[in-house]
């Protein structure tokens, strides 16, 4: 059994449409190579894949339920909801920088 | 990077980015990227390799000071890895500061470096902007009359 499944699929959310869940969950063709301690501990992990695209890998949280997260979503308080947009925005222009950083550094790539 | 050189290549850059005062750039390290005022700086002393570059992205409006500290220590958790990309509080200012720490390869060109600079300072002011916006969303939400009793209290 591989890393992957032996974690579970973890969602994935990709900065653009370059791969699937389904070539993440096989490993193949997606040409990406990461330590996965990060998603299997919960935590995000951005790892590079072939043509220097980015995807973050979360793995699922025990007891994380998709569709209670989205129904009580509407009942956040107005602050909890902008924390989370605060910590999205913020969190995206860190590792969209990040990767200017990274191209800086290897230009090739 | 010699010093010399490092004196080129912000000399090509100021002619690169077009800067109507190049003087600033050359003897200060300061340049305006888009709306965005940043600081290079160098220390050959400390690494004739390394530049630092800062962006001073604005002041943190009071009600969401938490918010965005919070936020902002747990990128520097995720990103802030070697101090590549870290952010903190100018304490003169009150403003948030990115700081980054870039690599003066011998093959580094004024191009290159304008482009990472402007990159950069558009994913910091699309940050910044959401952060804002958030900011008026919340204040839109307060009841009639919450601002006018906040001023009275100031």
């Amino acid at each position: 059994m591989s890393l992957l499944g032996k974690i579970g699929m973890p969602s994935v959310t990709a900065s653009s449409p370059v791969s699937t869940a389904g070539n993440i969950a096989s490993g193949e063709g997606a040409g990406f190579d990461a330590d996965f301690k990060d998603v299997a501990l919960g935590r995000p992990r951005t790892v590079m894949v072939s043509g220097r695209r980015r995807l973050a890998l979360t793995a699922p949280v025990e007891g994380h339920d998709d569709e209670k997260m989205q129904s009580s979503a509407g009942a956040e308080p107005a602050s909890q909801q902008t924390a989370l947009a605060i910590k999205s925005a913020v969190s995206r222009a860190a590792d969209d920088i990040r990767f200017v950083l990274d191209q800086l550094k290897d230009p090739r790539g | 990077m010699t010093p010399e050189q490092y004196q080129y290549l912000l000399h090509e850059l100021a002619h690169v980015a077009g800067l109507p005062y190049p003087l600033a750039l050359m003897n200060h390290g300061r340049l305006k990227i888009g709306e965005v005022n940043a600081v290079l700086v160098y220390e050959p002393q400390y690494d004739p390799d390394l530049m630092q570059a800062r962006l001073m992205l604005g002041c943190v409006p009071q009600e969401l000071k938490a918010s965005v500290m919070e936020a902002l220590l747990e990128a520097n958790y995720f990103e802030g890895y070697g101090g590549e990309c870290v952010f903190s509080l100018s304490p003169q200012s009150g403003e948030i500061v990115l700081t980054m720490r870039m690599s003066l390869l011998p093959s580094l060109s004024a191009h290159e470096l304008w482009q990472a600079l402007s990159d950069i300072a558009r994913h910091g002011s699309q940050m910044w902007e959401t952060i804002m916006a958030e900011c008026e969303t919340l204040h839109a939400g307060m009841p009639a009359g919450f601002h006018d009793a906040l001023a009275q209290h100031a």
